[in-house]
């Protein structure tokens, strides 16, 4: 029997649903299409978020997986015709057998050792994705990627529809990295989380092969990462190395940082701040300075990002989602005393 | 009795140029409760780590039922049959105490990653089964009424029956305790006592390191004694507490 709480809980769940699938019949086509990125990069963040927030292990460098997925997708299914499907599938492969193969020699060891190796790797595919023109297009990429469709029934050529698309994505991976979370691979996740709290010898002992859990968390986040980047070239229809820069593997950190690393909505309600901030900013620069808006806004982002995703880690730990509760949790426990 | 149930042969082991093992070798029978003590630096922890796989040996062989464990990482070691508790107790301290023993539940889960992914019949059994375990584990010590809360709220007593506990979970043979009763008052010591003789009844074989000896006296059936990672006496509590030797380099000096 259902209780209350279980009740709450589905009908919170279909309230949210529902406002997520009116909102863009209610919106401009401008909106929708930033609904949409809050999507892609969302599917993004959830990867890295069970990678940094469970497991406690950072990646500076998930650019590398996100380009991975998305010029697999654009090359095999624009150069080959290939099915965009096919090609979103075959990047995902791609990407978790060069995942494992970085992620296998590397974790063996502890401390910063990831972190080094990743932001190397993010540096080293963003160049080969400029560099390799001969497959890439190069600096400038190519444009007419066949969008997604479902045969010759219906193509996701409108913003409407590629955000019901989008959505239903982001919605299977919510569910799929909520089901791991909950279950004993993600408790063995936690258990590797050092600083969080876990112990590696203490997991060894009781079983957990430590390697072994690193790896699958590590590839699993980069595969969540090749998916959104699939997303995002198929719904621009044009590529290039410029959004798989290494900007991209911080911004993905700074967005599951300033939503919440350890809880799995942190990572939706950071790209949603991100993109929402950005668009405010951008706006209030419009209105101040219009000739230098575009120059201001892109140097502006890392400057303003950076310097959030500081003050976050120092005053508010558990990101967006732990405002409430710090908020109104002190609130609470004074008037109870 | 298989006396040779665990059997170390000759085992060293060296940090750099300081041997903390030297050459020892002991055997312990199964069912047997046997108890290591020491000064502090004698290598009793470093002898657990080894036994463990935390530490690799630096020579020497050691055997669990006739299967040689010295080359293997501590995950499979734990899957033979082989658990600990930490003397610093090494609880997952950002999971509840169910979380904790629920880790330890984990060998006898068999669901794979993609039926995870998508939650199938079969993953959410082996929940409740583990979830059920845990609690059984748990209520050994009384623990079965604070499942959700967080170990830091637990006291010391309590927090060393969880690191007990969460090994239990594993369902081992032999188990293996570093200070089970540091830092705890004399009826604490009591009740831990109750506790080990009730798991040796059960059929667990025990090896523990202890400086209490109220604990060692209770329930130990053979006692080991090791200075400077070598085996200075072996024998019951009393044959050892009245070896003169033990008495200088350890028992003596605890007297004063």
């Amino acid at each position: 029997m259902q209780t209350a709480t279980g009740y709450r809980k589905w009908i919170s769940f279909f309230l949210i649903g529902l406002i997520l699938c009116l909102l863009p019949l209610l919106l401009s086509q401008y909106l929708v299409s930033i609904l949409i990125f809050i999507g892609i990069y969302a599917i993004v963040a959830l990867g890295l978020g069970l990678l940094i927030g469970y497991a406690g292990q950072l990646s500076l460098g998930h650019n590398a997986f996100y380009g991975i997925g998305g010029y697999t997708s654009a090359i095999l299914s624009f150069r080959y015709g290939i099915s965009p499907w096919f090609g979103i599938l075959s990047g995902m492969i791609l990407t978790g057998v060069v995942a494992y193969a970085i992620g296998k020699p590397v974790l063996r060891f502890r401390g910063h050792i990831l972190v080094i190796v990743t932001t190397a790797i993010g540096l080293i595919f963003w160049g080969l994705f400029g560099e390799m023109d001969f497959i890439t297009g190069g600096y400038d990429g190519f444009s007419r990627i066949p969008t997604l469709s479902i045969g010759r029934l219906f193509a996701f050529t409108k913003d409407i529809h590629y955000y019901y698309l989008v959505l239903v994505v982001l919605c299977i991976a919510f569910i799929i990295a909520r089901n791991i979370a909950k279950s004993k691979i993600g408790r063995e996740f936690r258990t590797v989380d050092i600083g969080g709290g876990g112990s590696e010898v203490a997991a060894e002992m009781l079983g957990v092969n430590i390697g072994k859990i690193k790896v699958q968390v590590f590839v699993l986040s980069a595969v969540y990462a090749s998916i959104g980047g699939s997303l995002y070239v198929h719904y621009l229809t044009h590529i290039d190395p410029t959004p798989f820069n290494l900007w991209m593997g911080f911004l993905s950190v700074i967005i599951v940082v300033i939503g919440g690393a350890r809880s799995l909505w942190g990572p939706l309600v950071g790209a949603t701040f991100y993109f929402g901030l950005k668009e405010l900013i951008s706006y209030v620069i419009s209105l101040l300075m219009p000739k230098t808006q575009s120059v201001i806004v892109a140097g502006g982002e890392v400057i303003i990002f950076s310097f959030l995703f500081v003050i976050v880690l120092m005053l508010l730990p558990d990101g967006l989602v732990g405002l409430p509760r710090a908020l109104f949790g002190r609130w609470m426990r004074n008037q109870n005393n | 009795m298989d006396t040779q149930y665990l059997e170390l042969k000759n085992i060293s082991k060296d940090f750099g140029g300081l041997r903390a093992i030297n050459h020892l070798s002991l055997n312990v029978g199964k069912g047997e409760v046997v108890c290591i003590i020491g000064p502090n630096g004698a290598g009793k922890t470093t002898l657990l780590n080894l036994i463990t796989g935390v530490l690799p040996i630096s020579s020497g062989e050691i055997y669990f039922k006739g299967k040689r464990i010295d080359r293997l990482p501590s995950y499979r070691i734990c899957k033979l049959g082989i658990n600990r508790s930490f003397q610093d107790v090494q609880l997952f301290t950002h999971m509840s105490v169910i979380e904790n023993v629920m880790v330890g539940c984990h060998n006898r889960m068999r669901s794979t990653f993609p039926e995870v992914m998508f939650s199938l019949r079969r993953v959410n059994k082996e929940h409740q089964e583990a979830f059920e375990r845990a609690v059984e584990k748990l209520s050994l010590f009384n623990l079965d009424k604070r499942i959700y809360d967080m170990p830091s709220n637990l006291a010391l007593k309590d927090r060393k029956f969880l690191g007990i506990a969460r090994a239990l979970a594993t369902e081992p043979e032999l188990l293996l305790l570093d200070e089970p009763v540091g830092g705890l008052s004399v009826d604490e010591i009591k009740e831990i006592s109750e506790k080990i003789l009730k798991m040796q009844e059960e059929g667990l074989t025990l090896l523990f390191i202890e400086h209490r000896m109220e604990l060692v006296r209770s329930v130990s059936e053979r006692v080991i004694v090791l200075d400077f990672g070598q085996k200075l006496a072996e024998g019951t509590f009393d044959e050892v507490h009245a070896n003169e030797q033990v008495i200088n380099a350890y028992l003596g000096k605890e007297e004063e």
